[in-house]
């Protein structure tokens, strides 16, 4: 019965994004038909005003909501595990401040091999995986997962202030460049760059599906879990590894979105009321995707009033989220 | 204890003036005479006897006793900085800081200002200025290198025992938050702090005119007016020169920063060049005098056919592609068509609010291949593939 319920709701959720995803398409300042979306999609022709549109901004920035949303719920699904705390996520562990503080020293510094595509994927890549790993590194030492959250957060703190420090001395031009990246943005990628972004994302959440069981026995305990017989190291590792991808990649290419690897997971939580990582990982997938573009849509509807970045929307649909919760875990 | 003793009297005092009647009369005196004090003012201070023509923040009054110039913020409602320059050093004026010139040692924030101070030929009176990396000028950057010159970093947190030390007797400052910092404390010390909107002048001549506030300080105001005098006929000429061509193109300007394309308002400096360059700037109609902010889809839409691009910010279009590959569909972009003052900013920021003409002559030249105005491009150069 309960797999029923949980089927229809995925079977909504997918829905949902499909519903938000295609209207999105249509959203800006000029009108699209379905057969120019179809035309831009398969047969596209660069000189039609219509169709580049498409093409090169709407297409890729609903493509970019629908992967940066799942990849940052998954990943915030898989810290949350890890930690056994449901107030982790890649922006709280300090995740995505790595990745912001090498993408930081590539666009400040000018070092040009950190200025090209790969040469930015690679440093966010690297910056997520090493603060990932001092995460790790320090939850072999600390039991208590508040001290392990508070290092994170001192760790943020630590990588921010390294930034400021990288700001003070950065040109005025550059400094405007970084100050917008770290707003976030759907709308840097290419067309072209979509395949590669997906397939890694895909193969990313793959690896996930792979240590659902692992990650079931980890909800009752890390001693449990040991005591079952899962080597919690190789957990461990996958599960930092498989988030550095994942926040990595998206902060490369959106810059940093914060709370989504926060509140999806917990929103999910709530709604499926399960501990089945298998379930949860579809449900994150699609929730954080439908999130995303439910974000998207805002922006894309309040453009002509005001422009709002991606990671002030969800930070200010994701603080008082947060706070929600804390209220509700202390009543 | 007085205050005490005082209190019974007062009240006393107010209560005969009410029932005498004779505080309304009291206070009709006090307000004719309020009202009178500022129709007097306003008729000595008449902005039509300034100095200034084309200035919406500076005024400038030359008067029997002395100088007087007002500065007007451009943010703040009813907030003017009054300064008074006096002939004779007896002549007093209550309500304006009084100012002795000429100005020997002035620390400037902005490259405008070491322009300006170059063009009266007083670059030696610079004693601080932002960064070597912001300078053009030779002698400015000689005296960096010797010493001479103090670099203090941006306005809002300069180093007060760097502004001490240096003896300066004046701070020019841009006022892009507020007060200069600590200015009060600074007065005390006897050093000036003026701030200086000509960032906010939405005329190229208004611009210009913000040079006779240098020379007015540094004693060159006759150099000065005549330099305002020869750019402003200039300009105008110029203006008539691309009101008689027969083409007209279209033109749009800025770039794209994070998600946010960046471009002169309808009513900013820079469309008001175009305006005057006779050209069709896309924004025109848009009322704000700053910079404006569109996103992406809208600038494609509006420009994708638009002939000319003006000031991407870059040097080449391979770094116009590395920060906005969809650059590429600009009709400008495939025709070359693209103009900045990239290569030189410094010279630009500089030179261009001492000589709108020169700018505007770049733009005339660009624009209309039909008239000759036998020169080559000032500040503009155009974008190449690498």
């Amino acid at each position: 019965m309960k797999n029923k319920t949980n089927s229809f709701w995925i079977f909504i959720l997918i829905l949902c994004i499909s519903f938000l995803g295609f209207t999105n398409l249509f959203i800006g300042e000029i009108s699209v038909s379905i057969k120019e979306c179809f035309n831009a999609l398969f047969n596209y022709d660069s000189n039609s005003l219509n169709q580049i549109i498409l093409h090169e901004l709407r297409i890729p920035r609903v493509s970019m909501a629908i992967l940066a949303g799942a990849a940052l719920a998954v990943s915030g699904l898989l810290m949350q595990t890890l930690f056994n705390n449901q107030l982790a996520g890649p922006y709280v562990l300090g995740l995505n401040s790595g990745a912001s503080l090498f993408i930081g020293l590539s666009m400040l510094s000018g070092f040009y091999f950190f200025n090209t595509e790969s040469g930015m994927l690679l440093s966010a890549l690297i910056g997520a995986f090493i603060l990932g790993a001092i995460m790790l590194i320090c939850s072999m030492f600390i039991r208590s997962n508040i001290s392990l959250l508070l290092i994170g957060i001192m760790l943020s703190s630590f990588i921010n202030a390294t930034i400021n420090l990288l700001e003070t001395f950065a040109e005025a031009e550059k400094l405007k460049g970084f100050f917008f990246w770290s707003m976030g943005s759907l709308q840097r990628v290419e067309f072209y760059q979509l395949f590669g972004i997906t397939l890694i994302i895909f193969l990313a959440i793959m690896l996930s599906f792979l240590i659902t069981k692992p990650l079931n026995t980890l909800v009752i305990g890390e001693k449990e879990a040991k005591s079952l017989g899962v080597n919690i190291k190789k957990v461990r590792f996958l599960c930092i590894s498989i988030t550095a991808i994942l926040t990595g990649t998206i902060t490369a290419f959106c810059g940093p979105i914060a709370f989504i690897g926060l509140a999806v997971p917990n929103l999910s939580k709530i709604i499926f009321k399960t501990q089945d990582h298998k379930k949860l990982l579809v449900v994150n997938v699609f929730l954080g995707a439908g999130f995303m573009l439910l974000c998207d849509m805002v922006i894309q509807l309040s453009n002509n009033f005001i422009l709002i970045p991606i990671n002030v929307l969800t930070s200010f649909i994701g603080a008082p989220f947060i706070i929600y919760l804390v209220i509700r875990k202390k009543s | 204890m007085t205050r005490i003793r005082m209190q019974p009297f007062f009240y006393d005092f107010m209560i005969f003036l009410v029932k005498s009647k004779k505080v309304y009369f009291i206070g009709l005196v006090l307000l004719f005479c309020s009202c009178n004090s500022k129709i007097s003012k306003t008729k000595y201070f008449d902005k039509k006897q300034s100095i200034t023509k084309h200035s919406k923040h500076l005024t400038i009054y030359e008067k029997q006793e002395g100088v007087y110039i007002h500065i007007k913020h451009p943010e703040i409602k009813n907030k003017t900085y009054r300064y008074f320059i006096p002939i004779n050093q007896q002549s007093n004026s209550t309500d304006h800081q009084k100012i002795k010139t000429p100005i020997n040692s002035m620390i400037v924030f902005s490259s405008t200002h070491i322009g300006m101070l170059s063009e009266l030929n007083k670059t030696n009176v610079i004693k601080g200025v932002v960064s070597k990396k912001y300078v053009h000028n030779k002698n400015v950057i000689k005296g960096i290198e010797s010493k001479k010159i103090i670099e203090f970093g941006e306005e809002n947190q300069p180093s007060f025992e760097k502004i001490i030390s240096s003896k300066a007797k004046l701070i020019m400052y841009s006022g892009f938050t507020d007060d200069f910092s600590k200015s009060t404390h600074l007065q005390k010390l006897g050093i000036h702090c003026i701030p200086n909107f000509d960032w906010k002048e939405p005329h190229p001549l208004g611009k210009l005119e913000w040079v006779l506030l240098f020379g007015y300080l540094t004693g060159t105001e006759k150099m000065a007016k005549i330099h305002v005098k020869e750019v402003t006929q200039k300009y105008n000429q110029l203006k008539k020169i691309a009101s008689k061509s027969k083409t007209s193109k279209t033109v749009f300007s800025g770039n794209l920063v994070g998600e946010h394309w960046w471009a002169p308002g309808g009513n900013s400096y820079k469309a008001k060049l175009f305006k005057d360059a006779k050209c069709e700037y896309r924004y025109q109609k848009n009322r704000k005098k700053g910079s404006i902010n569109m996103h992406f889809e809208k600038i494609l839409i509006d420009n994708k056919n638009t002939n000319y691009w003006f000031n991407p910010g870059f040097k080449n279009k391979k770094l116009i592609l590395q920060n906005n590959p969809k650059s590429i569909h600009f009709e400008s972009f495939k025709n070359n068509n693209i103009f900045c003052y990239s290569h030189n900013k410094n010279k630009f920021w500089e030179v261009s609010a001492c000589h709108p003409d020169y700018v505007l002559a770049d733009l005339i030249q660009i624009l209309h291949p039909d008239i000759n105005l036998k020169r080559d491009l000032y500040f503009y150069k155009k974008i190449n593939e690498k």
